[in-house]
């Protein structure tokens, strides 16, 4: 469904031609047995065109459920509740694929927009060739005939970092190693060039020299020709900080923070994101004295149990009274910041 | 620091140990996994030594060496002066209570069915000490010890996070009083804030109990934080090993290089231009001959395939094995 109505027509004026995502007010809630939670809360953000953006947080913040209600890859308990995520496509035609027919869905997932899932193992087919399910993407979008196709996965599974591609193509998942396996579904990921391209931990698992290798790939994408955007989750701040532009962290389903890296790495302003920064250990440089790491105390709150007010209250060292009154709201800063923190201003000081 | 009597006679002494593990393949030919080969290297009470490497580097099975979870191929492995190698289960078990293991995934590596207070006591009962009451105590105050309240000990495991279980795996390791402590990616399974809880907590309990600890792990920020010396494994041998401070300033060896260079680092101002390592690592049933590390190695020469490099040392304390004297950051 094309955006159609008045208002439809004021949003689709009021983005940018480069703005490749807009996600307005995303809101995915869950249903369990103990009670219904909102997984995701409305977030909201852009990617520009040639940008990496960050999605930072811990196990329940919601940052892998809010790019799988982006790809409509959300399925019961969960639902999505409300939001838009505006998608500029190739051909410049803004859609909602929140509200998309699932048809027209399934040829822009691997064409247009692509992920890379968590776990490799689950997402490859355990009953096809390496080489079947990598053709099956450049046969199906882009019409290549069997030679060609064969030809381009070659090409990719050696620009992974695989070594003997040809070998590689005729083996099945379970004969390859769990790094191998992730490299494939990035491989997959990569055939069709796509405009936006999702990683959810997609080097987590990987050796730190693999690593190295696939983050460099990620980087040649964007620059050049293809000038891919990229939606990056990762736990890993060292990964954020070598990758990123912008990033926006999240904790029990919002977002309390975003902004340019730089910012956000060197003068962090909410106590979570600090508290992240200082509660691993980072590889340092000669000489630097071992500094004492400070965790964070306790742990996030169940999702169903989530306390009254500012949800990272109970955990802060600077939390007052006022902070679990009311939800703090998301307030914008001038230098392409956002802070969810009532006490932002005093503990910058 | 030290006596000079604990710096001249290690805790662990492992010479020469290897481990193969015989396959067959499908196609019916039989190969040998070659896991570990000829590692040498001591530790002395009260330090904390980390080891390092990739996937397949070998490092998961020489911990299990270590405490007996697998048997060595060939080699010797000493534990304060004996001979353990070889030692039948029933001679080994007053050992067993001296050497204790953390787990990567607390999870999986705690019986769902037990209570905590059997879980944390069951070491206890093994090894006979104490009775029901006094174990009952021994467990709360340990319970304690690692940050958790004591009504921990009527629940199970299903009951806690991932942090807590691995609170409760290092309490059900330490409360027989090891004096050696085997960690396995303790914190590689837990979330970024919990994981800095439990390496304070192994840290602290490693300086208070002048615990031997034996870190393994893949995380080089980790290791740098936690372990006065470090082992860098590749398929199966180690090719650097020196105090963690000169190994992390001066690493010699082109793996560690490498593998130190490919880290991610907040600080990306003095990030130095990263050595792109191509491939990977092969298969250990068919290592490289020579040097493992020369199929990927950049400054590999037609001699590194006709040799086994040995250690050689540059300082005290720092070995390397490369067969390379001219190496342009060693002149």
């Amino acid at each position: 469904m094309k955006l159609s109505g008045a208002m439809a027509g004021n949003i689709a004026k009021a983005i940018d031609p480069d703005d490749v995502l807009t996600v307005l007010g995303i809101t995915t809630e869950i249903a369990t047995r103990k009670g219904r939670f909102n997984a995701v809360d409305h977030v909201s953000f852009t990617l520009r065109r040639g940008e990496i953006l960050a999605l930072v947080g811990e196990s329940g913040s919601g940052k892998s459920v809010t790019c799988h209600s982006i790809m409509q890859l959300i399925e019961k308990p969960a639902a999505i509740r409300g939001g838009r995520a505006l998608f500029r496509r190739r051909d410049g035609t803004l859609i909602d694929l929140l509200t998309e027919r699932e048809a027209t869905l399934r040829k822009l997932r691997g064409n247009e927009f692509a992920l890379i899932p968590q776990d490799p193992m689950s997402s490859l087919n355990p009953v096809l060739t390496i080489g079947a399910q990598l053709r099956e993407v450049a046969q199906r979008h882009l019409n290549f005939s069997m030679l060609a196709a064969t030809e381009l996965s070659i090409e990719l599974l050696r620009k992974v970092g695989i070594s003997d591609p040809q070998l590689r193509l005729g083996q099945y998942p379970h004969q390859l190693s769990g790094g191998m396996r992730q490299r494939v579904m990035i491989g997959i990921a990569l055939v069709c060039k796509p405009i936006l391209l999702i990683a959810d931990e997609a080097t987590t698992a990987l050796d730190v020299t693999i690593q190295a290798q696939i983050l460099d790939l990620i980087r040649d994408m964007r620059a050049g020709a293809t000038n891919m955007t990229v939606l990056m989750i990762t736990h890993d701040m060292g990964v954020v900080a070598e990758m990123a532009n912008r990033v926006i962290v999240m904790y029990a389903g919002r977002i309390v923070e975003a902004g340019p890296v730089d910012r956000v790495l060197h003068t962090p302003l909410h106590p979570y994101t600090r508290g992240l920064l200082n509660s691993v250990p980072h590889s340092s440089e000669i000489g630097v004295p071992k500094r004492r790491i400070t965790p964070i105390p306790g742990m996030a709150p169940a999702p169903y149990d989530r306390p009254h007010g500012c949800s990272f209250a109970p955990r802060c060292s600077f939390a007052k009274r006022d902070c679990t009154e009311a939800e703090p709201v998301l307030e914008d800063l001038s230098n392409h910041s956002q802070i969810r923190c009532i006490r932002w201003k005093e503990l910058c000081l | 620091m030290r006596l000079e009597s604990e710096r001249t006679r290690p805790l662990i002494s492992v010479r020469g140990l290897c481990k193969h593990y015989p396959v067959r393949r499908a196609s019916g030919e039989s190969a040998v996994i070659r896991a570990l080969e000829n590692i040498t290297f001591d530790v002395f009470t009260g330090e904390a030594i980390g080891i390092v490497g990739e996937s397949g580097s070998g490092k998961s099975t020489l911990g299990k060496m270590i405490l007996r979870l697998t048997d060595a191929t060939d080699g010797t492995i000493q534990f304060d002066g004996t001979d353990v190698t070889a030692m039948s289960e029933a001679k080994f078990k007053p050992f067993r209570r001296k050497m204790q293991m953390v787990f990567q995934d607390p999870m999986a590596s705690l019986n769902p069915r037990l209570k905590i207070r059997s879980i944390v006591g069951e070491g206890l009962t093994v090894h006979g000490i104490g009775n029901n009451q006094t174990r009952e105590v021994l467990v709360r105050k340990m319970l304690g010890q690692v940050g958790l309240s004591e009504d921990a000990i009527d629940r199970y495991p299903h009951e806690f996070s991932g942090g807590q279980l691995q609170r409760i795996g290092i309490a059900r390791a330490l409360i027989v009083n090891p004096s050696l402590l085997i960690a396995d990616e303790p914190v590689s399974s837990l979330d970024v804030s919990i994981q800095g809880q439990i390496i304070n907590l192994l840290a602290d309990f490693q300086k208070d109990l002048r615990l031997t600890l034996l870190f393994i792990s893949h995380d080089l920020g980790v290791v740098q934080y936690i372990s006065d010396r470090t082992i860098v494994m590749y398929l199966g041998h180690i090719v650097e090993s020196a105090p963690t401070t000169s190994l992390f300033s001066r690493p010699i060896h082109p793996y560690t290089r490498a593998l130190l260079s490919a880290r991610t680092r907040l600080d990306t101002s003095s990030t130095g231009s990263k050595i792109m390592l191509s491939g990977e690592m092969p298969s250990p049933a068919s290592p490289p001959s020579g040097c493992v590390f020369r199929t990927r190695c950049p400054y590999a020469i037609s001699d590194c395939s006709k040799h086994i490099p040995v250690a050689r040392e540059l300082a005290p304390q720092h070995t390397f094995a490369c067969l390379r004297d001219d190496l342009p950051w060693l002149t």
